[in-house]
């Protein structure tokens, strides 16, 4: 299948990821920010850097970007949207997410590994991969706090669209151990229908053991087996 | 005509400001023991052509609403809005 | 300095001080030009012959270091040097201090001098892919060796995420020799296909020059002859010589010249000013 990535002025985790996503046997387009065609791309990846510098705010630039319109087209007829770190910031501000993703408690920019435990099943995403497990993907961010209203934190966690909650290595509550302050840990959310998610974390980092994780290649083989299984998530017609 | 406008934009108050609680923190250990509470905003000065000056403040509402603030998490104020020199008819 | 189209007089005490250059360097100017130079000469001359740019109090001892090998692609001379690796790439790398601008304004200092070292390499064609620092700071339980200290980690830091280049590692010591003069040295690696290695002499007439990058400011001009300068009270007076950073810039910077490697029609990059000529 093909993964579109899409690549703003300052997104600098687009080699990454198209490193994972070929490591993972796919193919791996660039899409540029001023294009408008997402190139038969199956799922869209935004990844994680500083888009337009983080300017003003973490995303609040890139999500008026012409590309943007054609991902948010696509994630309402169905389409995979994986929001990565800087990407995660970029779907909230662009709503396709609620919430918002503000400077991190410590005030510290944290770089380090993060453990996290998979909250529902109802994404393909992440569909397969039990709770009990507990992975290790690493963050790199310093606006990762997510914050939202009661109401909003409320109905994710009655809707089952926590994706993933920040836990310590033992897989207990993270507390003073999560690495931004999250409100209720939370470390990645989907949308109402699971086709769009959005998670702080870096899966393409832990995409290989030489890297001290293969946990986030699971995601990305998830990802491709949803498509090739379930043709409501296949690249829907334009 | 042209308008310096002045706007400040405010994380709601319900939202936590880490950065205002080390700078608070920060100001009391300096001696500043007066400090009840710290918060960081930011403000943003525009300069606008607009016929008057409530299209000059409709006019940076609207860009309010659109990019400077994210609704979530942040308020707006417009503090001012004069003419400049230039500007004046 | 202004520029002036008039005829070159001999400058003044004060006009060779804004240049950082000594009576001594000047005479030395006249003797190889065979003549005054002009204003715009001056200013050219006071950047690359400051201590940044030529490291003229180091050179001595910077000579008896190895520079050749049969690995050896590009020796010094160029904007960095590079090494063959293996399955056709070579690793580009290069390390410079940035001390005086750090003294004064740490974080930013600091930050610019992660840019101009990136730049160093990027202007090669190769694709950074690791900083490292070494740096020295007087004792840490004074305010003010503290202050230089968390201003100098936070300008590195915060530079190096924006352009998206990890800082893997580096050395930190603290002495009171240093509580004067910090020091700040930033390296920078990347990696490059043998083919695409650029470099900066160019040649062939009619060829057009192009300059690229952030608009200067006023801050940062006289900010390469600034680090010739012996840093006192009133050095933070200079302030505005010390160049406040854009990362974000830098890294659409970067994403261009990297495209541009190894195009034909591309004859050499070079990160200006230059570091080191051949001829000292």
């Amino acid at each position: 299948m093909r993964f579109g990535i899409t690549v703003f002025p300052g997104t600098w985790s687009d080699r990454d990821c198209a490193h994972a996503v070929e490591l993972a046997g796919h193919q791996a387009v660039m899409l540029w920010h001023k294009d408008a065609d997402l190139r038969g791309a199956d799922c869209v990846i935004l990844p994680g850097g500083f888009a337009y510098g983080d300017y003003l705010r973490a995303g609040a630039v890139a999500r008026f970007a012409p590309l943007m319109e054609s991902v948010v087209a696509f994630a309402d007829r169905g389409g995979l949207v994986w929001g990565i770190c800087n990407g995660f910031q970029i779907l909230c501000e662009a709503h396709l997410l609620p919430g918002a993703l503000t400077r991190n408690g410590s005030l510290q920019f944290r770089c380090e590994p993060s453990w996290l435990r998979v909250e529902t099943q109802s994404s393909p995403f992440t569909a397969g991969i039990a709770s009990e497990e507990v992975l290790q993907i690493p963050v790199s961010h310093g606006e990762g706090r997510y914050v939202a209203g009661e109401g909003t934190l409320d109905g994710l966690e009655r809707d089952e669209r926590v994706a993933f909650r920040y836990v310590a290595k033992d897989g207990s509550p993270a507390g003073a151990s999560s690495p931004n302050g999250s409100m209720r840990d939370i470390a990645g959310i989907v949308n109402p229908a699971g086709n769009v998610l959005g998670m702080m974390p870096h899966p393409e980092r832990a995409c290989e053991p030489l890297l001290g994780s293969d946990d986030g290649m699971r995601l990305f083989l998830n990802v491709a087996r949803a498509v090739s299984r379930d043709t409501a998530f296949a690249a829907p017609a334009s | 005509m042209t308008w310096v406008v002045e706007v400040v934009v405010q994380l709601k108050p319900v939202v936590n400001d880490p950065q205002g609680l080390v700078v608070r923190d920060g100001l009391r250990r300096l001696g500043f023991t007066g400090v009840r509470a710290a918060r960081i905003g930011k403000h943003v000065e525009l300069e606008v052509e607009a016929d008057s000056e409530q299209d000059a403040r409709e006019s940076v509402a609207a860009m309010c609403e659109k990019l400077l603030r994210n609704p979530v998490i942040e308020d707006y104020r417009i503090d001012s809005v004069r003419a400049t020199a230039e500007g004046r008819a | 300095m202004t520029l002036t189209s008039d005829a070159p007089t001999v400058p003044s005490d004060a006009q060779l001080a804004e240049v950082a250059l000594t009576r001594d360097e000047f005479g030395s100017v006249v003797q190889q030009l065979h003549r005054q130079p002009n204003s715009v000469e001056l200013g050219i001359l006071g950047a690359l012959w400051s201590e940044h740019c030529s490291y003229k109090t180091s050179r001595p001892l910077l000579r008896a270091l190895p520079t050749a090998g049969p690995r050896v692609l590009q020796g010094p001379g160029e904007n960095a040097g590079a090494v063959d690796i293996g399955d056709g790439l070579a690793c580009v790398f290069k390390i410079e201090s940035h001390n005086h601008p750090s003294a004064i304004e740490p974080y930013q200092g600091a930050a610019t001098g992660v840019g101009g070292i990136l730049r160093d390499v990027f202007t090669m064609g190769a694709r950074p892919v690791a900083l490292l620092d070494s740096l020295r700071f007087g004792p840490l339980d004074e305010p003010r060796q503290r202050h230089l200290f968390e201003g100098v980690v936070a300008g590195i830091g915060g530079y190096g995420n924006c352009v998206g280049v990890p800082t893997v590692g580096g050395e930190l010591y603290f002495d009171s020799c240093y509580r004067d003069n910090c020091v700040v040295n930033a390296m920078c690696v990347g990696i490059v296909e043998h083919g695409k290695l650029m470099r900066a002499r160019a040649s062939g007439p009619g060829n057009a020059v192009l300059l690229v990058g952030a608009d200067t400011g006023r801050d940062g001009i006289h900010g390469a002859s600034f680090a010739s300068v012996r840093l006192d009270a009133t050095s933070e007076e200079r302030r505005p010589a010390v160049q406040v950073g854009n990362p974000f810039l830098e890294k659409c910077l970067m994403e261009a010249c990297l495209e541009l490697a190894g195009d034909p029609r591309i004859v050499a990059m070079q990160d200006p000013p230059r570091a080191c000529d051949d001829a000292v």
